[in-house]
């Protein structure tokens, strides 16, 4: 089973210790890479088209998202062209957003990629962030957010 | 920890312009809303398929819908409508300027 670990340290007076203050203000992340979905890959390649070259970034992982959402700036970037759309509620009240097909990689962890995911568009570029990874992900996977610790790790 | 990003050379397009493109979807959008209550009645749960306008079949899964657009019509605008009385909806509420970044 693929498990990544990730965590906070600090030097302290009685040596290295997990950082929770740390993990607070940044939340579960992992780097990730935004790559067009393996069947657009297909089709760029049958029309002797280029491949787009993967954005790399930073997910938050949501245990509140419903949904894995990407910054829809990335999105248009990579040329990904949204195919359906759905009904987001937020706790400022609700709009209507687009979908899209995507892989997700993890460089730098021993996670398999989430090919061919439908993710969310949404405006998360000022979040300095790439998107967010929700529930429909972590559905299959084990979450343990150690918070005294300082760490998380997620298994899949 | 952010990995390089592959860079290749050369223009890549998916899309003959991405107006084009939002109008394609807008207009296969309101063909599904236009045959929802036709879908409703014989293929209620299931995904249908639009391309040009026209309601192509009806799937059992997103997946299985989106695969058979990309397959029969490449890159062309598709849009996958839901046949359900009441639309999907998707709880985010993290995406709210704040609450992201929130702390004292």
């Amino acid at each position: 089973m693929p498990i990544c670990n990730r965590g906070h340290l600090q030097v302290t007076p009685a040596g290295i210790e997990g950082n929770p203050s740390q993990l607070r203000i940044e939340g579960a992340r992992i780097a990730c890479e935004v790559r067009t979905d393996p069947r657009d890959v297909l089709a760029l390649q049958a029309s002797g088209r280029a491949i787009p070259p993967g954005v790399s970034g930073i997910l938050l992982v949501d245990t509140g998202a419903g949904m894995t959402a990407i910054d829809e700036s990335i999105l248009a970037d990579l040329g990904i062209p949204s195919i359906t759309d759905t009904r987001v509620f937020t706790p400022m009240g609700s709009a209507i957003q687009s979908v899209y097909s995507c892989s997700l990689e993890f460089p730098g962890s021993n996670l398999p990629p989430a090919r061919s995911l439908f993710v969310l568009g949404a405006d998360l570029g000022s979040q300095g962030i790439v998107g967010l990874l929700g529930r429909d992900v972590l559905e299959q996977a084990v979450l343990v957010y150690n918070g005294t610790a300082g760490g998380w790790t997620l298994a899949f | 920890m952010v990995s390089e990003s592959t860079s290749l050379s050369g223009e890549f397009d998916m899309t003959s312009s991405s107006s084009n493109q939002q109008e394609a979807f807008e207009r296969n959008r309101r063909a599904f809303q236009d045959h929802l209550e036709r879908l409703l009645a014989a293929h209620e749960g299931k995904y249908a398929l639009v391309h040009a306008e026209v309601i192509v079949d009806t799937f059992d899964s997103m997946r299985n819908a989106y695969e058979h657009g990309r397959q029969h019509f490449g890159l062309d605008p598709i849009y996958i409508g839901h046949v359900v009385g009441k639309p999907d909806v998707v709880h985010m509420p993290t995406l709210v300027h704040g609450l992201i970044h929130a702390h004292l």
